[in-house]
This record gives structure tokens, C-alpha cells and sequence, in this order.
């Protein structure tokens, strides 16, 4: 994880940029929390996904339907990466 | 009938008495309403109760049972429903101070409606932490939901007004919402059943949503076969809620007695058989022995699939609110508002990340279900935690209670899977919960299975 993603800065910048106030007060909690996530996001972004693999534009529960491989080929044959 | 006996009832049993003629609908909701009077300042569990309402439907149900007219499946049974559905008439508070300025509902959510059009009658809406982002219901605008199994203790969240009032007897049916334990946290904490069907199965349309990707909503109760009504009548097409899934509905209660029918029972190991408290995996063991469970499997990747599910719902939550966040942020819950600021300000990189993550941990699963038809896991990592309590500890390490409680139940409802919580405990201890798993769209085979364990638990 990049320092920079904590650094107070960079939380005032983004908070500016979508129009998000931080009263004074409140910039420790959201710091601590913004951390947190940090830390628990850090194994999840190190670990690479195929180009193949797109998110679900509305989630569909069902395995059956999946025809997806971690390889990148589609099993049922649709296309390659 | 004396209002104790009515109490003790679940749902089939005062749908039968009503149908029968053994019991007015009216009596019913008389002694739920007179439950709530009686033990709701303690509790907690209501932030609105509809008594006129209420009577006036029992007294519908009464007379068109007297006109020999059919009343539905459920007639006369007294539910709740948590405040983020909308019910005609009422604004939809979602455990927030700031929606309360808007004007009422104007129509009922499609799960209130379809209880009521079976005969069951609202009595009430319930608690729940604001905007449905905690595992607690200790709520800063409209206070902390107690257990009822111990006052002392929370009743867990987001859904826990609902899950106290059934756990309590004040009605025998309730309804929450489930975005990443929801349900299945308060259900474990209060000792009733709790279902999350398969994402998509149940209609959304008119509760107050958290994180879309995730939400899901559905019934608490004291028996297996009410949470099997109450989806038969709940579950199939709507075309309000853009994710409800298009399949009929596929009823299960004529299944519910079929039992273990040759279907492989599993239990999660690895990630799900470890940072608990000692009791939590007894309590697992203990079902998996009453049901014959001797092989363990694993979840691949299940940590990162837990972060996925945290960081997608802080955005969504995040984004949700942010023109509120924006301009009313400090009408928030201190509890809620720094979490979603910081969840309005995660990169979309991040999220996108994780939502394809989703993907591969989908497929991953669904080889597990090749060697399996169910799997048992615990629901939460402790017993209901006293009121105020911020920490947890096991295995020599303190954390954070809020966020973790619902370590067990978000890789589940990560990937939409069928769940049923049933409650397991020992004489005399705080009830702990075991999650029932199934394959998508596998509502009766965990129904089933937990069916069975009802049994073999009393």
C-alpha cells in the first residue's frame, strides 16, 4: 500500500475533489477507518486478476450460468483473452 | 387460549388456531400488542407500533373467516418488519434522523405486502443500526436493542429490533435485511432462525438499500417451518427490483420433512474453524455430529473474498449517501458517518477490483459444491456481546467488535449463497449460531438441513 494513500493530504484532496466536507473533528476517525481499509485491502489488490474476469453488471447468483476460468479461457468457448 | 399460549405459538401453529376457529386473529394481536406494552420499554425492539391499525386488520381477518371466505396462510399471525421497508403510511426511517423529515411511504415494500396478503398482520417496525451498517443495533437517534436471553447483551444487527422481537415472543415472524450478516448476526445472537435466501430470490422493492451489490432481505423465526412459509410466500419475480431473479418460484415446504435424503454435509475449515471463541466451534461441531458431517472442505481465497465484501460496501454505502454526508453529516450516528465518508473516498480502482475478485471466488466456490450439497459454518465469532462492548478477544488479540462480528457470515452472502442461521446452544449458555450453506437457488436443500437439525437440537 502507498504511504501516500494515508497521508492526510492526499484524504483532503480527494474529499475536495467529490465535494465532501471534513469538519476538524472528524479527521482522526476517518483516518483510523481509511487505514483499516487500507490494511485489509492491501493482500486482496496484490493478487492479480485475469484480463478475462469483468464484474457482474447485475450479479447473478447461479452457478450454472458461470462460465468463467481464472485462466482467462471462457469454458464454454466464447473468446480468448 | 391465554395470551401466553398464543405467544408461545409460531406463526403455522396461530395461522392453524385462526383457520381452525381455536383462536381469533384479533386475541393474537391483542397479545402481541399487549408483549410489546409489557416488554418493549426494556427491549427496545419497536420504533413504531401500529395498534389501531393492527386490531382493525385482525377484525378484517376475523370477519372474512366468519363469511367462510379464505383468509390466506397466514391469518391472524402478528410480524414486524425492520424500518428500512417502506409501509404505507409511515416514513421509512432506516435507523437514520435524517429520513425522517420525509413525507410517508406511500405504498407497502413488496415483502410487508406479500405478508399481508397472506393474512399476517403488521403490528409494528423495529430497530436497527442506521442505515443498516453495523452487527450491533445500538442505534445513537432510537437507542440500543436489547437481548432478550440477556438484557445486558446487544441483540446484534443490522436486524436487531426484528430478531429481539421473535427471540422475546412478541410476534413469531419478523423481517430484516441482509447485506453481510444482517440477518444472521442477530439471528445467532437471539437464538432464532434466520433465512438470507440466494441474492436476488426475495424482492428488494421498497426497503431502504445499504450496499446493492449485497442487499438481501428476509424472515426471522422460532421454527423451520414458519422460515419455509415465509419464503414460499415471500420469494419469485418483481420487476421493482432490477436484481430480483426472473426463475418461479420453487416452494419448499412440502420438502421440509424430506430430511438428510442423501445430501453431503461439509463443514467449512481453514479460515471458518479459526479466531472464535472455543464455544463458537462447539457449537459447529455439535451440529455437524448431529448431522453426520464428518469431512471438512475449505474456501480458497476466503480472507480476500471477506476484504472484497468490505471495501464493496463502503462504497456503495459511501456513495449512497453522499449528498447526505455532503450536507447533514453531522445528523449521522458517530458510529456510521466516519465509515461512510471513508467509504465515499476509496478509489474506484479499488472497487472495481474487488467486484471482479467476485467473480473468481464465484467459480472457486462452485467447485466446492461439486464435493458438497451443504456446508455448516459458524455464524458469528462470539456470543452476543454486552451493550457498549468495542472489543472482542480471542486467541491473545483484541479487535474491533463493530466491524468483525460479521467475519463469518460476509464471504457467504460475498457471492449470494442460500443461508438458514439456526440456533445451537447449550443448556443454560447464550445461544450461539450455526449458518446452514447451500449451492444458488438451493433454499429447500438448506431448509432441509436444518430442518433436521431442529429436530435432532430439541
Amino acid at each position: 500500500m502507498d504511504e501516500s494513500t494515508l497521508n492526510p493530504a492526499w484524504m483532503e484532496s480527494s474529499a475536495a475533489a467529490i465535494g465532501l466536507p471534513i469538519a476538524a473533528e472528524r479527521v482522526a476517525g476517518l483516518r483510523a477507518h481509511l487505514e483499516r481499509i487500507a490494511e485489509m485491502a492491501a493482500p486482496l489488490l496484490a493478487r492479480s486478476i485475469p484480463d478475462a474476469i469483468e464484474s457482474a453488471q447485475v450479479f447473478e447468483a447461479g452457478f450454472a450460468e458461470l462460465n468463467l476460468s481464472e485462466s482467462g479461457v471462457l469454458k464454454s468457448g466464447v473468446r480468448e483473452p | 387460549m391465554s395470551p401466553a399460549e398464543i405467544l408461545a405459538l409460531d406463526a403455522t401453529a396461530i395461522a392453524a388456531a385462526v383457520r381452525s376457529g381455536a383462536l381469533r386473529a384479533r386475541q393474537a394481536v391483542e397479545a402481541s400488542l399487549e408483549a410489546i406494552r409489557a416488554r418493549d420499554s426494556e427491549l427496545n425492539c419497536f420504533t413504531h407500533v401500529f395498534e389501531a391499525e393492527a386490531l382493525r386488520d385482525a377484525d378484517a381477518i376475523d370477519r372474512i373467516l366468519a363469511d367462510g371466505k379464505e383468509p390466506g396462510p397466514l391469518a391472524g399471525v402478528p410480524f414486524a418488519a425492520k424500518n428500512l421497508f417502506d409501509i404505507a403510511g409511515l416514513t421509512t426511517l432506516a435507523g437514520s434522523k435524517i429520513l425522517a423529515a420525509n413525507p410517508p411511504a406511500v405504498r407497502d415494500a413488496a415483502v410487508v405486502a406479500r405478508l399481508k396478503a397472506a393474512g399476517a398482520i403488521l403490528v409494528g417496525a423495529t430497530n436497527m443500526d442506521e442505515f443498516a451498517y453495523g452487527f450491533v443495533t445500538e442505534n445513537a437517534h432510537y437507542g440500543t436493542t436489547r437481548n432478550p436471553r440477556d438484557s445486558s447483551r446487544v441483540a446484534g444487527g443490522s436486524s436487531g429490533g426484528s430478531a429481539a422481537a421473535v427471540a422475546a415472543g412478541i410476534v413469531p415472524l419478523a423481517l430484516g435485511s441482509d447485506t453481510n450478516g444482517s440477518i444472521r448476526v442477530p439471528a445467532a445472537f437471539c437464538g432464532v432462525y434466520g433465512l438470507k435466501a440466494t441474492y436476488g430470490r426475495i424482492s428488494r422493492a421498497g426497503a431502504f438499500l445499504f450496499a446493492a451489490s449485497f442487499d438481501h432481505v428476509g424472515p426471522f423465526a422460532r421454527s423451520t417451518r414458519d422460515l419455509a412459509l415465509a419464503f414460499d410466500l415471500l420469494h419469485g419475480p418483481d420487476t421493482r427490483d432490477p436484481v430480483c431473479s426472473t426463475r418461479p418460484p420453487e416452494l419448499v415446504s412440502p420438502l421440509l420433512e424430506k430430511g438428510l435424503g442423501g445430501l453431503r454435509v461439509a463443514v467449512l475449515g481453514g479460515y471458518f474453524a479459526r479466531g472464535a471463541e472455543p464455544g463458537v466451534f462447539a457449537a459447529v461441531e455439535k451440529a455437524a455430529r448431529a448431522l453426520g458431517a464428518a469431512e471438512t472442505v475449505e474456501l480458497p481465497e476466503v480472507e480476500l473474498a471477506r476484504a472484497a465484501a468490505f471495501l464493496i460496501t463502503a462504497v456503495e454505502g459511501g456513495n449512497l449517501h453522499l449528498d447526505r454526508l455532503r450536507t447533514r453529516a453531522a445528523d449521522f450516528d458517530p458510529a456510521v458517518v466516519d465509515r461512510l465518508m471513508a467509504g465515499a473516498l476509496i478509489p474506484a480502482s479499488w472497487y472495481m477490483h474487488a467486484q471482479r475478485f467476485r467473480r473468481i471466488f464465484q467459480e472457486k466456490v462452485s467447485r466446492i459444491f461439486q464435493q458438497a450439497d451443504i456446508l455448516i459454518a459458524p455464524a458469528t465469532p462470539c456470543a452476543a456481546i454486552q451493550a457498549g462492548q468495542k472489543t472482542i478477544s480471542f486467541d491473545g488479540r483484541e479487535i474491533p467488535a463493530r466491524p468483525n462480528l460479521g467475519i463469518f457470515t460476509q464471504p457467504i452472502s460475498f457471492i449470494g449463497l442460500p443461508v438458514v442461521c439456526v440456533p445451537v446452544a447449550e443448556s443454560g449458555a447464550l445461544p450461539l449460531g450455526v449458518q446452514v450453506i447451500g449451492a444458488p437457488y438451493r433454499e429447500a436443500e438448506v431448509l432441509r438441513v436444518a430442518r433436521r437439525l431442529e429436530t435432532l437440537m430439541s
